[in-house]
């Protein structure tokens, strides 16, 4: 097994690491010192050179968003953490906040003088109470200690750091709608390009924003203490460096783990245990449950785990979430619940998704519930097909694909559900009463 | 009615924002707390006094969110994640085994008001399944024996 | 090249459907396309709301984009090449629309909105033939009043948010939000208040289904069914244009008409819901005369020689025995005809309509103008309550161009002084009950600020009775009776008038009650109820010997009527208002007058001709035509503004 360097995760067993103190007798704060007697736009070199991309599930590289600020407006900028963490399938931003806020807050401050942004808000979802608390704290320390506030360690710079509670939303996850519920509205994603500025421009309150995965600026502290360039070594491509995987699912020693962009999945799989209780797997999820799953075969176990393979197979890196089922799961049945997921967070502003991901869920109903028809397979195909690229947001391209993804490779298993004869299409549902 | 510390507490969430209506969110939370665990229209009323909203709007994110309570809930409120991770680490069995040792089924309370069990969307401890959550605290790597023994202390308080 | 775009750098090229088209920067794609004549579909769209993409019906291709496009939502942009008609696009169309049927329900032959339904009409042109959702469709607890006006059947809405967003946006009151999420998603307001509103009428016609209903019209006709008729509306003096929707001749639906000067394409519930009076069983529609004591039916013959003998043999003892109180709410043309009769007829500027003394002093801004102010004060009344629809233009003002506003009860309100302060752009807004004194204070700031003053009359002719005439001392378009003008009305109307300012509405009613006036004409009007002094009003019709009522409803003042003329409503006439600007606006007749009714304009001729007048007038064309040549440009003619 190759050698994983763990950069992220390299104080993950000290005692109290969550405590400023011991946070900073383990490199801590070194980096934002750095950060602070640095011009922000070599703090953005760094990130370029390190070809840090964005942790949260789109993959985008760090340093053009940053790079894309204005750099002479006199509007205030905003930097905005994502910690919706909704995804399922991914629970690593949880477990830096709880056990490595410091991390955090410390990329909060690098990332912050990158932008020149003054003001930074953490959106952590409402069901995290508790890692909403460690941050808390943390940002409590750090102004203790003087790290945060007015003129930060001499440097002239300031930053204040408030934690925003959501309230239960997955679409809050998705960035211009946890925009819009920070601004004190419903979870509805606002428009982008070509429709509207980016959020560089134009984000909160109509100001250059700044929105990054908790996971993304948490890596800045490494990044900026072992150097930029020595960070981009490691990996290979594209996808540099290192990232954090929450593996779940039937394996034997389920938790988070920090791998190398590019290590194959097997290895992976090996690391956490290997399939639970040595039952054999059917498939898997790369990415989390919006990214279309593979089968467990050595062909695709055999795939390095990185941004472009996982594309050029039809699925994606997304949030890291690797999740392996084993035989006794049903695609379909998976999927049903998945719809209903999907289907319950849709946030409802845009037909396709809103319609869409109900459509999807009633028709894996009726197929469980054994009134399955033929056509109803290829009804599924053409509904994702008609979601996929038209909602507002990408929320209903991630309810669409999952789908894709299982009708793929695993057709039969819905055939299998279909009873022999079924009804033809002609079925007429009785007249509703009329009710004006 | 909001106490006179909680208006403290608001005047000073309104301030962490440019604008008033940004501490919308936190005031909810805050209303909750302040109304027993949910948030009756006279909360949503009171809020949008405070942040010189229309009430209608404000109804409109509080039913948005799936943690404002829209009606009474139990003191206890069991969640249990049945997303896919937890789905096949057994959190279905889990939800019946909890439902039928209170007497419950999905979305309910007990009659003395103690608990309302519901199925929660992924709570973000995946590779901690299954899991749940009870207020603000999270159970993880749970068994129906944790699970029986989480039950019973919760009785007791 | 490069010369003439830093000529004109504020238009953009593009090509869509293989056709160029020249737009202003900023145009949002779907206008661009309907420019050049594409037909793209859309259901949240609305010109005057900001984008929202919601629906996402107006998909198209352009070029160099990964994903289809919301045309509503995209400004256009140099070069931009775009597609609308490729099978690609159709089939996204078709897949959304099919998205929005699922859900619906199919009772389109009992839907109020059937006939003239965006989403039917999509449906017939781009929907798919046969349905592949086999499913249960979704469930909302239906019909569900709302407020006194509207109500939603949540089964209908297909969450495009132009109601919300009209709230919001325009009515600036938030009082529609989505309430829920996802496929619970519901429109709703906020449930403790209902649907508090002065506009939620608009959101019935802003809905492009069926879910946001009209309560009253419920069920009332098929739009296919009713004729259409322009008209003004009656209820205020902004004077929105209306159409007004009737079938059996009676007023079915009264719709908003688009006038980007008066009311763009808005309307407030006054005026869409509060017309059904016009279909009253109450009115009476036959003339009646007192006999013993009670008003009795009688023939329009007996009714009118009465009152002509009446009148005259007054008017012959003194035309200082006869008077008249007209009216704020009747049209242009009666009004002229109403002050002619009394001035050459009956030789008396014994005519008013007003109920208490006011400042005549016309806007010094257009209504639009007040969409467009740095700072808004109303003094002494509440826009939204009064004149709703000048509300509108303020918000606009607020929203847009970040007007101050604020709503005092007094001149020397802190507010006044800081509107002042911005000078130019400021628009103090007053009504007719602001004391003379304070007007002439408020004037004397204002000049030297540079800001305008608005002094908004109530009703929806109340400056077209003053412009012609119905006042003691001003003959048509506010020529003083005594001054130089009156010779040109002499010769138009052919007989002397007279030079002496007549009495004054209270003094009209004083010289009544003191036993002083022999006979009264009340038209339109209903001084019992309207004057502050009710006593007074009610004493002096009590004492005078004949007092004739012409009205669509037996009111207090009909009490003491010894005949009565049963008036048509302004729905049963055409004619013209003016209003609150000056804006002259003609309204047609949408049915005949119910019953033995007339208008008045009617009446008036008919009784002109009894008292002598050799030329009666046969349509209000013609008496428009003789105002037109009368009256001064400013008065009466429709492009003022
Ligand atoms: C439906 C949806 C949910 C999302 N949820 C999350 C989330 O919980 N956390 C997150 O960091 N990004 C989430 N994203 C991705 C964000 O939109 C955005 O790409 C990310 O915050 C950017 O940060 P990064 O560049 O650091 O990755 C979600 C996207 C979608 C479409
Ligand atoms: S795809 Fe549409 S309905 Fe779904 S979450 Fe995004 S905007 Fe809302
Ligand atoms: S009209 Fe463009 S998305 Fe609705």
């Amino acid at each position: 097994m190759s050698e994983q360097p763990q950069i992220l995760f390299k104080y993950r067993n000290v005692e109290n690491y969550n405590n400023i103190d011991v946070y900073m007798k383990h490199e801590g704060y070194a980096a934002a010192r750095k950060a602070l007697q640095m011009e922000p736009d070599a703090v953005i070199e760094e990130i370029k050179a390190s070809g840090l991309r964005g942790r949260g599930g789109a993959g985008f590289p760090t340093h053009i968003k940053w790079n894309g600020i204005p750099k002479n407006w006199d509007k205030p900028h905003y930097l905005v953490i994502n910690a919706d963490e909704g995804e399922p399938g991914t629970a690593k931003d949880r477990e830096l906040m709880n056990k490595m806020p410091h991390l955090l807050v410390e990329g909060c401050i690098i990332a912050a003088r990158a932008i020149r942004s003054n003001r930074c808000y953490i959106y952590i979802r409402g069901e995290y109470m508790e890692p909403g608390q460690s941050v808390r704290k943390a940002i409590q320390e750090a102004y203790d200690k003087g790290f945060l506030g007015k003129n930060i360690q001499g440097s002239g710079f300031d930053l204040d750091i408030h934690v925003h509670m959501g309230a239960g939303s997955y679409e809050c996850g998705e960035e211009s709608a946890l925009m819009s519920s920070l601004m004190g509205e419903r979870g509805m994603p606002r428009h982008k390009p070509p429709s509207a500025p980016l959020p560089v421009i134009s984000g909160v309150w109509d100001s250059p924003t700044i929105v990054n995965n908790v996971e993304t600026v948490a890596t800045a502290a490494p990044i900026l203490n072992m150097g930029g360039a020595a960070y981009g070594k490691i990996g290979s491509g594209r996808s540099l460096g290192t990232k954090l995987f929450t593996v779940s699912g039937h394996v034997n020693k389920p938790a988070n783990y920090e791998f190398v962009l590019g290590t194959p999945i097997r290895e992976i799989l090996e690391t956490a245990g290997g399939p639970l209780n040595g039952k054999p797997l059917k498939f898997f999820i790369p990415g989390g449950s919006s990214t279309p799953l593979f089968p467990a075969t050595d062909k695709f176990l055999d795939l390095p785990l990185d941004y472009e393979t996982m594309m050029a197979n039809g699925s994606m890196l997304g949030s890291g979430g690797l999740m392996f089922f084993d035989e006794g799961v049903s695609v379909p049945a998976l999927m049903t619940r998945l719809m209903h997921f999907y289907a319950h967070e849709s946030c409802g502003k845009c037909t396709p998704c809103r319609e869409g991901t109900n459509w999807l869920t009633k028709i894996h109903d009726r197929i469980m519930a054994g009134g399955g028809r033929h056509e109803d397979i290829d009804l599924l195909l053409d509904i994702c097909n008609n979601i996929g690229g038209r909602s507002f947001c990408a929320l209903g391209d991630a309810a669409a694909m999952p789908i894709q993804g299982a009708l793929k490779y695993f057709r039969h298993e819905y055939e299998a559900l279909i009873p022999d004869r079924s009804l033809s299409s002609r079925i007429y549902a009785p007249l509703p009463v009329a009710a004006g | 009615m909001f106490t006179v510390e909680a208006k403290e507490q608001l005047d000073n969430i309104v301030k962490k924002y440019p604008t008033k209506r940004a501490a919308l969110l936190p005031a909810l939370w805050l209303a909750q707390e302040q109304y027993d665990g949910w948030l009756p229209p006279e909360a949503l009323r009171e809020v949008a006094g405070y942040l010189e909203m229309p009430p209608a709007e404000v109804e409109g994110v509080a039913t948005f969110y799936t943690m404002y309570n829209k009606e009474k809930i139990g003191k206890f409120h069991i969640e249990v994640c049945h997303n896919i991770a937890c789905m096949v680490r057994g959190a279905d069995a889990l939800i019946d085994q909890i439902g039928e040792k209170l007497g419950i089924g999905k979305g309910e309370t007990t009659p003395d008001g103690k608990f309302t069990l519901s199925g929660a969307e992924c709570l973000g401890a995946c590779a901690n399944a299954p899991c749940m959550m009870i207020g603000a605290k999270y159970f993880e790597d749970l068994t129906p024996e944790k699970v029986d023994a989480i039950v019973e202390e919760y009785k007791k308080k | 090249m490069a010369e003439t775009i830093t000529q004109a750098p504020e238009t953009v090229n593009l090509t869509i459907d293989g056709k160029k088209v020249t737009v202003p920067k900023g145009t949002l794609l779907i206008t661009a396309a309907f420019q050049a004549g594409a037909d793209v579909p859309y259901f949240c769209h609305h010109p005057r709301l900001k984008p929202a993409g919601a629906c996402r019906m107006c998909l198209v291709r352009i070029e160099k984009m990964a994903k289809l496009q919301t045309a509503c939502t995209v400004p256009v942009s140099e070069g931009m090449v775009v597609d609308t008609l490729s099978p690609e696009v159709k089939q996204a169309q078709q897949g959304i629309l099919e998205f929005l049927l699922i859900n619906h329900p199919l009772d389109c032959p009992i839907c109020d909105r059937g006939g003239e339904c965006p989403l039917q009409n999509m449906t017939f042109q781009y929907g798919p033939g046969v349905t592949r959702f086999i499913d249960e469709k979704r469930h909302f607890p239906k019909p569900v009043p709302l407020n006194d006006y509207v109500s939603i059947d949540r089964e209908r809405c297909i969450q495009c948010s132009r109601c919300t967003r009209f709230q919001a946006e325009i009515a600036g009151d938030g009082a529609l939000a989505i309430e829920s999420r996802g496929n619970s998603a519901v429109i709703a307001p906020f449930s403790l208040d209902g649907f508090q509103s002065h506009f939620s009428g608009n959101t019935v016609e802003l809905c492009p289904v069926g879910a946001l209903l009209s309560r009253p019209y419920r069920f009332q006709s098929r739009p296919w069914e009713f004729h259409s008729t322009d008209s003004v509306c009656s209820m205020c003096g902004v004077g929105c244009n209306i159409a007004v929707q009737t079938r059996t001749n009676q007023l079915m639906r009264v719709n908003s008409r688009l006038n980007e000067d008066v009311n763009e394409e808005w309307t407030c519930d006054t005026g869409k819901f509060e017309q059904y009076w016009v279909n009253s069983e109450e009115r009476i529609t036959t003339p009646m005369i007192r006999r013993a004591s009670v008003l009795k039916p009688c023939s329009w013959d007996e009714a009118l020689t009465a009152v002509a003998e009446a009148f005259s043999s007054a008017a012959k003892s003194s035309s200082n025995t006869v008077a008249g109180i007209g009216s704020t709410r009747t049209s242009n043309e009666e009004a002229y005809l109403f002050q002619r009769i009394f001035r050459t007829a009956l030789g008396s500027n014994n005519i008013d309509h007003r109920m208490h003394d006011f400042p005549i002093r016309p806007m010094e801004t257009s209504l639009a103008a007040i969409g467009e102010a740095k700072a808004i004060v109303a003094i002494g009344f509440d826009p939204k309550q009064y004149l709703p629809v000048v509300w509108l233009r303020i918000y606009k003002a607020i929203s847009n161009g970040n007007a101050t506003y604020a709503h005092v009860s007094s001149v020397d309100d802190p507010a006044v002084e800081a509107a002042l302060a911005v000078g130019e752009g400021a628009i103090l807004l007053t009504d007719d009950h602001i004391a003379s004194a304070d007007l002439d204070k408020l004037t004397k700031r204002a000049k030297s600020a540079g800001a305008k003053i608005n002094v908004l009359l109530p009703d929806n002719n109340s400056w077209g009775a003053i412009l012609m005439g119905v006042l003691p001392d001003r003959l048509p378009s506010l020529q003083p009776v005594g001054n130089g003008a009156r010779p040109k009305f002499e010769a138009l109307w052919g007989g002397p008038v007279p030079d002496k300012p007549g009495l004054a509405t209270w003094d009209i009613l004083k010289a009544g009650a003191a036993g002083d006036i022999r006979a009264l004409y009340v038209l339109g009007s209903n001084p019992v109820a309207s004057f502050p002094d009710r006593d007074l009003a009610a004493s002096a019709l009590e004492k005078i010997p004949f007092v004739v009522v012409q009205d669509l409803f037996l009111s207090e003042s009909a009490q003491y009527a010894n005949v009565f003329l049963p008036a048509s409503s302004f729905i049963e006439k055409a004619g013209t208002f003016t209003n609150i600007e000056g804006r002259v606006q003609p309204f047609g007749a949408a049915i005949r007058p119910v019953g033995d009714s007339k208008p008045d304009w009617q009446i008036l001729s008919e009784l002109y001709a009894r008292l002598g007048a050799s030329a009666p007038f046969f349509g209000p064309a013609d008496i428009a035509r003789e105002i037109a040549h009368s009256a001064d440009k400013n008065t009466f003619a429709g492009d003022r503004r």
